[in-house]
């Protein structure tokens, strides 16, 4: 993907967004990702805000980052969860 | 859109992979959401209004192309529909090439309500200083939504008819990229092409890659931004 000739790419929650970060960097492309939808969509599952944090973690390490989503919202979303990721992501940004 | 090329910058950007969450927000069907202009175009500034984004996506449907050349969709009310029929699915691989359906443009399947939610959204993200995200299908997605199935069996015993297919689904990739780069005016295009990481990477290197060059060549030509989504 990152020798594909796109300036920028975006990964899904399966990889290791510091390890895309490392490819990304040697490819002098900018990288979005990839926090777990899933995290923001259940209200019995670990808090978001841990996965904003390993997000911003591993991928602020490296030039070229996007903060972005592992996959697509989907309409069963709990919009409180969500609200917080946001705000997680922006005292950290 | 200086980090999105790889550069380190001041505050790290945000970019929504969006779905159909927007019909979410606004109270309606995804089927509806999907098909009308107005919504979209509402969508789209009502994401990036809530979610305090620096790009958004205009509409963000894998299955949009291929429902003007020949697949059966079935809607749903949450999420984007599904392709229940492929138009070369039952064919022998030989006579795929004599089947591929017309080339799309700006005026056929759903691309006129695309253009349309474009032209009514880019003005208001633009007073809000947010990036306008054009998405279209890659040639693996396009290409497997053609022939289903069939596509994985046809790269082992007719690579001739894979590669071919795939050559088709990277033209209409590309024509996907020049309405959202040269019509609507996207600040970015993305080609997603999930299917594409079920290859393994030599058939990525010789099926997918070579297919996506003119979708770049047309948005970096645009002096647009590029990305491949997977």
């Amino acid at each position: 993907m990152a020798s594909s000739g796109a300036q920028s790419i975006a990964i899904d929650e399966c990889m290791a967004l510091d390890f895309v970060g490392e490819i990304a960097q040697e490819h002098h492309i900018g990288f979005i990702g990839n926090l777990h939808v899933t995290a923001a969509l259940f209200e019995e599952s670990e808090a978001v805000t841990a996965d904003v944090e390993r997000c911003m973690d591993e991928g602020q390490r490296f030039p070229g980052y996007v903060f972005g989503l592992g996959g697509p919202l989907t309409q069963h979303i709990t919009l409180p969860r969500l609200d917080e990721a946001v705000a997680a992501y922006r005292s950290r940004r | 859109m200086r980090a999105l090329q790889g550069e380190r910058v001041e505050q790290t950007p945000w970019l929504p992979h969006i779905g159909t969450h927007a019909a979410q927000l606004l109270g309606v069907s995804a089927e509806r959401y999907l098909q009308d202009e107005g919504l979209l175009a509402k969508g789209a500034v009502l994401c990036s209004d809530r979610y305090l984004c620096d790009g958004i996506p205009l509409l963000d449907d894998p299955q949009m192309e291929v429902s003007s050349l020949g697949c059966v969709l079935h809607w749903s009310e949450q999420s984007p529909p599904s392709v229940i029929s492929s138009p070369l699915y039952g064919l022998p691989p030989e006579q795929l090439v004599a089947h591929l359906p017309p080339l799309p443009n700006e005026t056929t399947g759903r691309w006129p309500t695309v253009i349309a939610a474009g032209k009514l959204a880019r003005p208001e993200l633009e007073k809000r200083n947010v990036a306008l995200v054009g998405i279209a299908a890659g040639p693996c997605t396009i290409a497997y939504h053609l022939r289903g199935l069939a596509l994985f069996t046809d790269l082992f015993h007719r690579p001739e008819s894979a590669e071919a297919l795939f050559a088709y689904a990277g033209q209409v990739s590309a024509i996907s990229a020049r309405i959202y780069a040269e019509i609507i005016g996207c600040d970015i295009v993305a080609i997603n092409d999930t299917p594409a990481t079920m290859l393994k990477p030599d058939y990525f290197r010789h099926y997918v890659i070579p297919h996506l060059q003119p979708a770049w060549e047309i948005i970096h030509r645009a002096g647009k931004i590029s990305s491949l989504w997977a």
